[in-house]
């Protein structure tokens, strides 16, 4: 049934519908940043242990199971759509579209590169990684107007750069670098991640 | 005076563009959820602000299930900004 109303009902209409979509988290928005942050945890863990006891670099490849998180996730996002996608969303989504596409086109850069120089150097990603999540997590604080998260993350951004002053200055990788990733990881994915999920399950 | 679009100038298909406004797009349960309409009504209203061009609508089948999705166009923005400028002259504000 169409039914017509008045000009001021309008205006009260117009501003209501307005209101109704005014942008509140969604319950569990902080759920992606916690699939990624305890993977990295565990990896950075993992990867700590199995270089130190075994001495073996190799162990370092451990980092590369980041990737089945983020193929999950990809899988569980075309099964499922959300109800509704605001401006925000799609602005946080290109984000972090851009930090993985990154991921992958470094891994792809150090390979290439390697084989043409005839070393492959994955620890450069360690930190390239780091950076790159650690700049989506502050893009993501400022945007959602969450401070704490935007601060947490600058903690978390620092920690690469450290990495990075040591292998400019010839301080070559140690097992500890790992750890200092989980830490990193732990600044930029997990904090943020509970920051989030707290803000959402109140708004 | 100018008169108000007789297509917007309709309790549900105004909520409709008013929410749409707000929103990259928004599918049919969101709507219909938010405007509190009836699935029928809503189909209804959604029919005639596409065939105007107000908005675009996309039907897709995600996890096997039929799902519509709602964005407004340009033309429905500038439909929808001109109403409210006419709606302004009439309550003089």
């Amino acid at each position: 049934m169409e039914q017509n109303f008045s000009e001021r009902d309008s205006i009260e209409l117009i501003s209501g519908m307005i209101k109704k979509t005014r942008q509140n988290l969604e319950v569990g928005s902080g759920n992606v940043f916690l699939y990624y942050g305890y993977s990295s945890l565990v990896i950075a863990i993992a990867t700590y242990f199995t270089t130190l006891l075994t001495g073996s670099n190799i162990w370092n490849l451990l980092w590369f199971l980041m990737f089945v998180p983020m193929a999950v996730l990809m899988g569980k996002a075309q099964k499922e759509k959300p109800d509704v996608t605001t401006y925000t969303d799609r602005m946080l989504g290109n984000t972090w579209k851009i930090v993985g596409l990154l991921m992958i086109l470094s891994v792809i850069v150090i390979t290439v590169y390697g084989f043409v120089s005839g070393t492959i150097y994955f620890p450069v990603m360690l930190p390239v990684a780091l950076l790159a999540v650690s700049m989506g997590s502050m893009i993501t604080g400022l945007t959602v107007k969450k401070n704490s998260v935007t601060a947490i993350s600058i903690v978390g951004f620092i920690i690469p750069v450290k990495v990075l002053i040591d292998m400019a200055t010839g301080n070559g990788y140690t097992p500890a670098w790992n750890l200092i990733g989980g830490l990193s990881f732990l600044c930029t994915l997990v904090i943020p991640g509970h920051i989030l999920n707290r803000k959402s399950s109140r708004s | 005076m100018k008169e108000l679009d007789p297509l917007l100038h309709s309790q549900l298909r105004l909520a409709i563009m008013s929410l749409l406004l707000s929103v990259e797009e928004a599918d049919f349960v969101w709507l219909k959820e938010k405007t509190e309409a009836t699935a029928g009504n809503l189909s209804v209203q959604i029919e005639k602000l596409s065939e105007a061009g107000y908005i675009a609508v996309r039907k897709e089948i995600i996890g096997k299930k039929p799902r519509t999705t709602c964005s407004i166009t340009e033309k429905g923005r500038t439909a929808l900004d001109e109403y409210v400028k006419v709606l302004k002259e009439y309550l003089h504000i």
